[in-house]
This record gives C-alpha cells, sequence and structure tokens, in this order.
C-alpha cells in the first residue's frame, strides 16, 4: 500500500481474497460468488470458497435471497448443455433432451453442496416477494438488470450495506449504498466501473470505512493515513465557497485539476494534519500511529459537523 | 452567504435518502448446523468439490445471454 504516487480511492470497493479483510457482520451474497465457489474448474473458485470458509468462522450473517437459489440451478444446468456442446449458443440446444439425465444428477450434486454450504453459515433468506416492488426503480435509477436489481432491493430492504459480488455491475451503484466486496481480480475494474458510472461520493462515506480500518485493525501505513485527507480532498476546495467541500466529484477530470481555492481554514486543517503525521515528528511507529488515528477522527468528526 | 446557504440546503433536500429497512432480517437468522471448526472447513471443502464436471460456464451472466 505503500507504493509511490497518491494511493487508489477506494471507492466503497475491496478485496475479499486479500489477506487483510476481515468479513462484515452481515453480508449479502449474490450468485456469481456462490456459483463459482461451488463449482471446481471456475477460475476464481479458490478465492470463492475460501471467503465463504471466512464468513462461516467469523460468523457472519448471511443473506441470500429464494433467487440465488434458482439462479444456481439454472448455472448447474446449463453447465450439462455445455458439456455436452462446448461451442455452441445455449439458446438453440436449450431443448436438447439428451442431456437431461445429465443434468438432473448434476442438480442434484448442486443441491447437496448447497445445502452443506448452508449447514456452515449463520444464515437469513428473503423471499424475492418481499424486495420485488423496489426493482422497477433500481433499474430505472440505477439501470441494473433485473436480477442484479433483486439483490440491491436486498440490500435496500434489509439496511445493510456490504455485498459480495464478482459482477461489476453493481458498481453503479453508489457507495452509501453498496459497499463491494470482490476478488481481487475484478477490484481494479469494478472500481473504474465506478468511477465511470460518476457515482458522486461524499467525504463522510469515503472517510468513515477508513477510519473503520484504521481503527479496527490498524493496517494503515502513514501515508494512507494522511493520503486519505491531502488527495481526497484536493478537488473538494472547488466547492469550499459553497458547502465546505462535502460534495466532491469522484471523476477524473475532478483530479486532474487541482484548483487552489481552499480557504485559510481548510488549509491550516491540512497543515496539520500534514505536520501531526509524518514520521519525522511522531518518533517511535506506534505513537505515531495513535498521533495519526487522532488526527484522521477529528478529521472525520468535522466533516460531519460540517454536512449537518 | 445568505444564498450560498441556501442553495446548499435546497441541495440537501433533493439529495435521495436512504429509506428505512423494511424486513427484519434478524429475527429469522438461522445458526449453522456444523460448529466445529475442523468439521466446517471439511464441509466446505466438500461442498466445493461436489459438483464433478468438466465444463466451464460464464458465472457473471450465468450463461442466460
Amino acid at each position: 500500500m505503500t507504493g509511490r504516487g497518491r494511493p487508489v480511492l477506494p471507492r466503497g470497493v475491496y478485496t475479499f481474497d486479500a489477506p487483510t479483510w476481515q468479513p462484515p457482520q452481515a453480508v449479502v451474497l449474490d450468485t456469481s460468488v456462490v456459483v463459482e465457489a461451488l463449482l471446481p474448474n471456475q477460475p476464481e473458485h479458490r478465492a470463492c470458497l475460501g471467503v465463504l470458509d471466512q464468513l462461516a468462522a467469523a460468523r457472519s450473517t448471511v443473506l441470500y435471497k429464494r433467487l440465488l437459489e434458482i439462479e444456481l440451478w439454472e448455472a448447474t444446468f446449463n453447465l450439462a448443455l455445455r458439456e455436452r456442446h462446448p461451442r455452441k449458443n445455449l439458446r438453440q440446444i436449450r431443448y436438447d433432451n439428451r442431456i437431461r439425465p445429465r443434468a438432473a444428477r448434476l442438480l442434484r450434486q448442486a443441491h447437496q453442496a448447497w445445502q452443506k454450504t448452508l449447514a456452515t453459515l449463520t444464515s437469513s433468506t428473503i423471499e424475492v416477494s418481499e424486495v420485488a416492488g423496489a426493482v422497477p426503480r433500481l433499474m430505472q435509477e440505477y439501470g441494473l438488470q433485473s436480477y442484479d436489481a433483486v439483490h440491491a432491493a436486498t440490500l435496500l430492504a434489509t439496511g445493510i450495506t456490504d455485498l459480495l459480488t464478482r459482477d461489476a455491475g453493481f458498481a453503479t451503484l453508489p457507495p452509501r449504498l453498496a459497499t463491494l466486496h470482490t476478488t481481487h481480480a475484478r477490484l481494479a475494474g469494478t472500481r473504474a466501473r465506478r468511477r465511470r458510472a460518476g457515482v458522486r461520493t461524499r467525504v463522510k462515506d469515503v472517510l468513515m470505512p477508513e477510519l473503520v480500518d484504521v481503527i479496527c485493525y490498524g493496517n494503515y501505513g502513514w501515508r494512507d493515513m494522511v493520503s486519505p485527507i491531502s488527495s481526497r480532498a484536493e478537488p473538494s476546495s472547488r466547492y469550499s465557497s459553497r458547502s465546505s467541500g462535502l460534495d466532491m466529484p469522484s471523476g477524473r477530470s475532478a483530479c486532474r485539476k487541482p484548483v487552489r481555492t481552499a480557504t485559510a481554514r481548510e488549509a491550516t486543517f491540512r497543515r496539520r494534519i500534514i505536520s501531526e503525521s509524518t514520521p519525522k515528528a511522531a518518533g517511535p511507529r506506534a505513537q505515531f500511529a495513535k498521533s495519526a488515528r487522532d488526527v484522521l477522527a477529528t478529521c472525520v468528526l468535522r466533516a460531519h459537523e460540517a454536512v449537518q | 452567504m445568505a444564498s450560498t446557504r441556501a442553495n446548499t440546503s435546497r441541495r440537501a433536500t433533493h439529495r435521495p435518502r436512504r429509506q428505512p429497512a423494511t424486513i427484519d432480517w434478524r429475527a429469522r437468522v438461522r445458526e449453522p448446523t456444523i460448529n466445529d471448526p475442523e468439521q466446517r472447513r471439511k464441509a466446505i471443502e466438500q461442498a466445493g468439490s461436489l459438483i464433478k464436471t468438466t465444463a466451464r460456464i460464464d458465472t457473471i451472466t450465468l450463461d442466460r445471454d
């Protein structure tokens, strides 16, 4: 994390196969992760199986909607079609009777595998009918596909913000609605998609997960502690006269043109953070970490005050 | 300055707000039936190798398209 240049903006997207990843208390499970975990030939099989093990070990509550099971059966049936017709379009071979005995065996295996997985997890089921009402609005607002919109509606209806998924399509949801946990291979793509979707990020949304990471897990170096303030607050200075920069655009254009119009108060505050956060001024690393935590906490509190 | 404040508050009013949760998922939480860590690990390993197949599918679209 302490590479050269500005650290990458998380945009509410994290990787669950990183060694420092901590399972959330409650998480909504997307079908793409389950299917990948249960099919041994898939490229991200180990990572997805590993995350299920971590969720079980941490006793996180896993929420899944009934549609997940139906999608799992559909994927298994398609697997039988793929075995017989590796290169054909599935629509054209959908009604090939010859694959049905094989599909039946695979469906039985998939059912057993899913039951075995559920036996290890603390879980809660959401029926599609409970969340279907919100689907049209989510499709209209964020351009989600129908099945994805059901997942998003599950997030909204349960009040949970953590979503375990491999599908970058959820990146159109703003970070305050969905914190995405994905595989390392899909991390950069998902973040880029969230940036392209033009999802506006508020300082509060960006800083709070950082603060939780620093306080709970202590896995941040000093550069990471300084950079959320020094680099991310930069574009917001354009709006300082209006709203203390608390509604900042997360697009690339905003980062390319840092406009120096920060108020004196902002500038002083930023200088203070940087001077207090440098290792030279702090002495031993442990003492520094404590002071940096305090500074970050102060910053978040000020951001909150300004928002309210 | 007064007009700036008015703008800010108007923007805040129009910002879409998160609706309160409507489903009490905590009430229907099912506890795991396998609690021993070693058995749990074995069960997850077994679950990951129960489906015997050589084929691959796109698990994002689930080959729906």
